[in-house]
């Protein structure tokens, strides 16, 4: 039991994560309806910025941190602008395939600048652990979660308190309504774009940190975490997001101590193949997708 | 204060307006009267930006605001209160009254929300409330309130009456008159072709695109033509 407990514990804790991953999708795909599988690689870039200023000026977390941030919203926004904004009159899928051309750009542009596999990457706290009774919490982790949770409430303060969240809202939920209400509908879907990138880019910061060191890999792999996350919560609920990054994370440190660690993506994908038959609207997607089809009687 | 010129609308090839040319003087009332397909809905996205027009030019107040954007042409003062109401059921009665505010903040001021809500005392006591909760003429009602929320110079309303009860459609077409009390300038879309012209101070009968005919409301009313296209069908007949 006291394992169990300590593997939700672990698990939440990296899971909060994934949760911002999925928030990035989910930010995304809420106002443009359309999938951006770039979306990983292009914080993966902003991650070797930071690295970058790590090796090249010997600065530390605060900058390298900002360096990443900084490098991914760049990128996201030159995805923004080559896979979505272009062809925004297109097909959806003609976004999400050219997204898949741009993560492979990406990688290449990365690989080209930074040939050898692997590079260190500032470590975001030093190995110790805290005991509270029987349980141990990493620094990192605590770390991680504080940040994590720290940025979703901001998050939400945005969307609910700001005039730029409303529209937001608005485009997410009918964007045709909303051009009627005279919001630029542009404008918000690059903010959007920025917005995801930011909290992609720390994301990225804080799961680099932990392992110390970062490889072109890591696109693919936040691209994974984030869509899996996203899936579990259901398409287009940010409650869902964090939901489903927590669940994912809990599902992948329990898998890992009692399965082994060769079982962790295989009990990943496992839990979201049960999901996508048994319910395939997510924890959260019933409500987004009542809200669909709402949408699309109005039509 | 509206002048429309020539306009022409496509989707692909199929011409959903041919040749529309229409005038709104400050302060009146104008009606655009059809059957379904006439090309009234294309006709006002076309005005407010929502389409863009293959030609023929729309001026407002002696600017030419034939290839701006919904947002720009939000700004220089005219709202629309689209057909089917398009309430954003998952936000707030409020959130939805702030967004019809939201493109006119960048205009001087806008407006209180205080002062529009006089004129809609049932939505106040709700503005917390989630609009998808709303019954159809309720929701009617906080579209209008939202269209009134940019302070526009002038109005567009299509349809503003489908799919209501008899009770909400005098509900509306009160609520148009006491509009004009105030001076708002509406340009109306109405299958309710009595109804329209009764509140209405000029027409225009809009068929395959064109109009087809054009006069005074209380003359439009007695035209032989237009009582045995439209007012045939009962107003009844096309509530749900």
């Amino acid at each position: 039991m006291v394992d169990f407990i300590q593997n939700c514990l672990d698990g939440v804790m990296v899971g909060s994560s994934y949760a911002l991953l999925a928030i990035g999708f989910t930010l995304i795909f809420g106002v443009m309806r359309r999938l951006n599988l770039s979306y990983g690689p292009s914080i993966m870039l902003g991650a070797f910025v930071g690295t970058l200023v790590y090796l090249e000026f010997q600065m530390g977390g605060f900058a390298v941190a900002v360096a990443t941030v900084i490098g991914a919203v760049l990128a996201g926004i030159y995805v923004e602008r080559l896979c979505f904004w272009a062809i925004r009159q297109g097909a959806a899928v003609a976004s999400m395939v050219s997204s898949f051309a741009i993560w492979m750009q990406l990688e290449e542009i990365v690989t080209v600048f930074f040939p050898e596999r692997t590079y260190p990457f500032p470590p975001l706290a030093d190995r110790t652990a805290i005991e509270i009774g029987p349980f141990f919490l990493k620094l990192e982790n605590l770390i991680m979660f504080a940040c994590a949770a720290g940025l979703t409430v901001l998050l939400q303060v945005l969307l609910y308190r700001t005039r730029f969240g409303l529209a937001l809202r608005a485009v997410s939920e009918n964007p045709r309504a909303a051009r009627f209400m005279g919001i630029n509908i542009g404008r918000v879907t690059f903010w959007a774009f920025a917005l995801a990138s930011a909290l992609g880019g720390v994301a990225a910061y804080l799961i680099i940190g932990t392992d110390a060191q970062i490889t072109p890999l890591f696109g693919l792999w936040a691209t994974f975490k984030g869509l899996i996350a996203m899936m579990l919560g259901g398409m287009g609920s940010i409650p869902g997001a964090i939901l489903g990054g927590l669940l994912l994370g809990v599902v992948e440190a329990q898998s890992t101590w009692y399965l082994g660690t060769e079982y962790r993506d295989l009990a990943a994908y496992a839990l979201l193949f049960l999901f996508l038959v048994f319910r395939p609207g997510g924890l959260m997607g019933q409500v987004a997708a009542e809200r669909e089809r709402a949408a699309l009687r109005r039509v | 204060m509206l002048e429309v010129r020539g306009l022409q609308v496509r989707y692909g090839k199929v011409r959903a307006v041919q040749d529309v040319t229409l005038d709104v003087a400050a302060g009146e009332i104008v009606a655009l009267i059809g059957a379904n397909g006439a090309g009234k809905s294309s006709t006002m996205h076309a005005i407010c930006g929502i389409e863009r027009p293959a030609a023929g030019q729309i001026r407002f107040q002696g600017q030419d605001i034939t290839r701006l954007p919904a947002y720009r042409i939000l700004r220089q003062g005219i709202a629309q209160v689209p057909e089917g109401r398009l309430i954003f059921g998952g936000l707030t009665i409020e959130e939805n009254l702030r967004l019809g505010a939201h493109g006119a903040a960048q205009r001087s001021g806008g407006v209180d929300m205080a002062a529009v809500l006089e004129l809609f005392p049932a939505l106040a006591e709700r503005l917390d409330e989630r609009a998808s909760v709303l019954s159809g003429g309720q929701a009617q009602m906080l579209a209008l309130a939202r269209g009134l929320m940019a302070n526009p110079k002038l109005l567009l309303l299509d349809e503003p009456s489908l799919g209501l009860a008899p009770v909400a459609v005098q509900e509306v077409f009160r609520l148009i008159q006491s509009l004009r009390d105030r001076g708002v300038t509406i340009l109306l879309v109405e299958q309710n072709v009595r109804q329209a012209l009764s509140v209405a101070d000029r027409g225009y009968v809009l068929e395959g695109g064109r109009i087809i005919l054009e006069g005074r409301a209380d003359t439009l009313v007695r035209d032989e033509h237009l009582v045995s296209a439209y007012m045939g069908l009962k107003p009844a007949a096309t509530a749900g």
